[in-house]
């Protein structure tokens, strides 16, 4: 089994030159595959500068990776030129998180959705060009005549990011990216397109990739989840072990923080960090500052991946007896479909 | 006016109060990430103390954690300085935990306003049932229940109540008639010929 895309041990450092001495590690030693023989979907989640945005960017081939590789059908992504890389456009497609910054104020929205028909040559008439158009626009939930002709800032946030779900789809790609697409659209919306994502999966063969901070959305749509805490895998497994029974104390955080749609269960307060103002050594846990079950070998060493039941693994020394996952088989505890999830 | 050194410090504890550096003053937008954009935005409101603070979406594109530490700092600043907020949001999560009245609104017209207890526990126009019956959870994994059609184009609101097109109940008399908001019960009004 090849994977279409494939990140292998991919750091990626900011900063640390002349001008900006301050490195800022977004990314460390990550691998991972989109992409194989079946489709699924792949959430990662993580807070603001957890290096979600910055896996999206690797994979897309818009930053270098400051060391390991991303591989498009075993290929380095940076070194594709012609057919392959054109191929590599249309089958690798996505979905920013910000819908304000992706458009180009002086064209109307059209554009954005006629540009890849006419790059990649998928309509043989202009009336089959706006058949397709109409198609995808309706799928995401938007009205055709209310958006064709428009220019960006007449359109709001959330109708601006479905114009770019939409987009996303003209080309059935066998994989999407999608970077909180769903952030700004409101929630009655939100269901039509997480629900018509999972569609594309079901019917199309798209496998997604699918980046948020919302744990409630990455669990209703996701198989798979991997949990990113400043660059670094914290948790790593089936959505069901992993959202509805979190291991790692940064996952449990970020369970007990969503908001729960009922007025009378109150926000439980979060809990203090254990080893809260400890000095905390260079390479050792990143969580060990923050953590509540913070161990004085946390502050000093970093926690390999532990294999705590079959289709989950965890990055904390609470779980050392647990087997090692090596970082580069870490989807192995993918879960696989038609598999039901096993727990130890 | 104040003193460059008093200027510094002041900035120092806002930002600090929405959960950043100090050094983030000093840096330019593209190197902070959209969460951290947002919460100096959040610090900015904060910064002459206002009486009433008109939050539009202003964690949405937060992670939970950060939206939790946020939500908090304003509810602080609230009680501190005694302002208002007016949260304008559609996470129905958020808003269970935050405020203490809502208004829900569609299509431009207020559907109904209620205490927020009531509109959880007894929602009493239909599409707010509808909104908290499609609303996801981590309890139940399921098909996603959207409210079915689209929302209507604003350059042509359909005759008479707005969400009849929409609405599992609408009758005759609904794609006439506007229903206007009544007061069912003291500090709750519904816009729907049918509530109670």
């Amino acid at each position: 089994m090849t994977a279409l895309l494939e990140a292998r041990n991919v750091t990626k450092v900011f900063g640390g030159g002349l001008f900006d001495r301050t490195k800022t590690v977004a990314l460390d030693n990550f691998s991972m595959s989109i992409g194989g023989d079946t489709p699924s979907i792949t959430a990662i989640v993580g807070e603001s500068g957890s290096g979600k945005t910055t896996l999206a960017r690797l994979l897309l081939g818009i930053v270098a990776p400051t060391s390991g590789q991303v591989l498009y059908k075993g290929a380095d992504l940076h070194k594709l030129t012609g057919d392959a890389r054109r191929a590599f456009l249309s089958n690798v497609q996505v979905i920013f998180q910000d819908p304000f910054e992706v458009y180009n104020p002086f064209y109307r929205v059209d554009y954005v959705l006629t540009a890849p028909i006419d790059y990649m040559g998928l309509a043989k008439s202009r009336a089959e060009k706006w058949r397709l158009i109409e198609a995808v626009l309706e799928t995401v939930g938007l009205h055709p005549e209310e958006t064709l002709g428009r220019f960006p800032h007449q359109l709001s946030g959330g109708q601006r990011q479905r114009v770019m779900v939409a987009r996303a789809l003209i080309l059935r790609p066998k994989v999407i990216l999608a970077d909180e697409p769903v952030s700004m659209i409101d929630a009655s919306l939100r269901a039509t397109v997480l629900g018509s994502l999972q569609r594309l999966k079901e019917e199309f063969g798209i496998s997604i990739t699918y980046i948020t901070h919302d744990l409630t959305t990455a669990y209703q749509i996701g198989d798979n989840i991997i949990v990113l805490y400043r660059g670094g895998v914290a948790e790593v497994g089936s959505v069901d072990l992993v959202v509805r029974k979190p291991k790692h104390p940064y996952t449990q955080l970020l369970v007990n923080s969503i908001p729960v749609p009922n007025p009378d269960l109150p926000w439980a307060a979060e809990a203090g960090a254990a080893l809260a103002g400890q000095k905390r050594e260079q390479g050792s846990c990143k969580f060990a500052d923050r953590c509540p079950a913070a161990m004085t070998q946390c502050l000093r060493q970093a926690p390999l991946l532990y294999q705590t039941d079959p289709d989950r693994a965890a990055a904390c020394f609470l779980y050392e007896e647990a087997p090692v996952l090596k970082r580069e088989e870490m989807d192995s505890v993918f879960r696989h479909h038609g598999l039901p999830v096993t727990e130890q | 006016m104040l003193s460059k050194c008093a200027l510094e410090d002041g900035i120092a504890t806002l930002l600090g109060k929405v959960g950043l550096a100090p050094q983030v003053a000093n840096m330019y937008p593209h190197e902070l990430s959209g969460g951290m954009k947002q919460r100096v935005i959040i610090a900015i409101a904060m910064s002459l103390s206002p009486k009433v603070i008109i939050a539009d979406e202003p964690t949405s594109a937060l992670d939970v954690v950060v939206q939790r530490q946020v939500m908090e700092t304003l509810k602080e600043a609230q009680r501190e300085i005694g302002a208002s907020v007016i949260l304008v949001g559609h996470d129905m999560g958020l808003m269970a935990q935050f405020v203490e009245r809502l208004g829900v609104m569609y299509a431009g017209r207020l559907m109904e306003v209620a205490p927020i207890r009531e509109i959880f526990n007894r929602p009493r126009h239909p599409y707010t049932q509808l909104l908290i019956e499609s609303l996801p959870s981590t309890e139940t994994k399921g098909e996603f229940t959207g409210i079915p059609g689209l929302p209507p184009s604003l350059l042509d609101v359909p005759p008479g109540c707005v969400f009849h097109t929409r609405c599992p109940m609408a009758e005759a008399r609904c794609r006439v008639e506007v229903p206007q908001l009544r007061e069912v019960q003291p500090g709750l009004v519904v816009a729907c010929h049918f509530a109670t």
